[in-house]
C-alpha cells in the first residue's frame, strides 16, 4: 500500500498535522500581541512618557484579542488544512479538460 | 522639505484617494481567486495527495494564483509610498495612537508578509521556475512551501486588516 509513497519519485507529503496547527496558534498569537503590546509601550511609555498601556483595561484588552486570535487561527489552519470532517460537501468529478498554458 | 510638504498639501485627500484605492486592490484583488479557485483545488488536493487530475488542477490554479497576485503587489508599493505621504504631509505624528497601532502592524506583519509573498509569487519560491530548474519535486517543495505559507497567513491578514481598516475609519481615541 505504501510502495507508491516509498518509491523515490513519489511526491514529498505535506508536513501539516492538527499537533503543529495547534503550536503555530499559539505562537502567532502571542507574538503578534507581544509586538503590538510592546511596540505601542515603546511609543507610548519609553518615547512620549504616557503610562496608560501599563493600566488594567489595555492587558486585559490585549490578553482577550490573544486568546480569541489563537482560537481563530486554529480553527482557520484546521479548516483550510481540511482537518475537519471527510469532505462530503464536495465530490471528485473526472472530465477530461485542457487547461490553457502560456508557451 | 518644507517646500515639498507645502506644495503636496493642497492635495491631501487626492494622495488619500490614491492610498485607498491601492488599499482596495491590495486586499480585495486575490480573495475571490482564494476562496472559490485556490482553496478548493488545494483542499482537494489535501483529501486525495496521489490524485494525478487533482495534482495537475491544483498546479495549474497555484500558477495563475501567482500570475494574478501581479495586481495586489503593484498595489502593495503604492499603499507603502501613499501612506507615508499621507503621514507626513498630513501632518500626523506619535500622539495619533490609533495610527501608531495601524503602523505597528502595517510595518511588522504586513510588509514581511508581502516580501515573502513576493519571493513565493514572482522571484525564487516561483513554481514554474522550480519546475524548470529542479524538476517536479523541486516545484513539489516549493508549492508546500507556499501553502505553508498561506495556511499561516490567512488568519493574520483576515484578523489584522479588519483591525486596520477599523483604526484608519473611525480613528478611535485611544489612551
Amino acid at each position: 500500500m505504501d510502495d507508491k509513497a516509498d518509491s523515490p519519485d513519489a511526491p514529498p507529503m505535506f508536513s501539516g498535522t492538527p499537533r503543529k496547527y495547534r503550536r503555530i496558534a499559539w505562537l502567532l498569537a502571542i507574538s503578534t500581541h507581544a509586538f503590538l503590546y510592546g511596540g505601542l509601550l515603546l511609543i507610548e511609555y519609553v518615547w512620549r512618557g504616557r503610562d496608560w498601556l501599563l493600566g488594567a483595561k489595555p492587558i486585559v484588552f490585549t490578553v482577550f484579542s490573544m486568546l480569541l486570535f489563537a482560537q481563530l487561527c486554529h480553527r482557520s489552519l484546521m479548516y483550510v488544512d481540511t482537518q475537519y470532517g471527510r469532505g462530503s460537501r464536495w465530490r471528485l468529478v473526472a472530465h477530461h479538460v485542457k487547461l490553457p498554458e502560456e508557451r | 522639505m518644507d517646500a515639498l510638504r507645502q506644495w503636496l498639501s493642497p492635495w491631501y485627500l487626492e494622495i488619500k484617494f490614491v492610498h485607498l484605492a491601492a488599499v482596495m486592490a491590495w486586499l480585495w484583488s486575490t480573495s475571490v481567486a482564494y476562496v472559490h479557485y485556490l482553496l478548493p483545488a488545494f483542499r482537494a488536493w489535501r483529501r486525495n495527495p496521489d490524485d494525478e487530475g487533482v495534482i495537475a488542477l491544483r498546479d495549474w490554479v497555484m500558477d495563475r494564483f501567482d500570475r494574478g497576485a501581479v495586481i495586489e503587489h503593484i498595489a502593495f508599493p503604492i499603499v507603502m509610498i501613499s501612506g507615508p505621504l499621507l503621514y507626513w504631509v498630513g501632518g500626523w505624528d506619535s500622539s495619533a495612537t490609533w495610527l501608531m497601532i495601524k503602523l505597528l502592524i502595517v510595518i511588522g506583519f504586513f510588509l514581511p508578509i508581502e516580501c515573502c509573498d513576493y519571493h513565493l509569487s514572482h522571484l525564487g519560491g516561483n513554481k514554474r521556475k522550480a519546475l524548470a530548474s529542479g524538476g517536479t519535486q523541486h516545484r513539489e517543495r516549493k508549492l508546500h512551501l507556499h501553502w505553508w505559507f498561506l495556511l499561516v497567513t490567512t488568519p493574520v491578514i483576515i484578523y489584522f486588516t479588519g483591525i486596520v481598516v477599523f483604526l484608519a475609519v473611525t480613528k478611535i481615541s485611544i489612551g
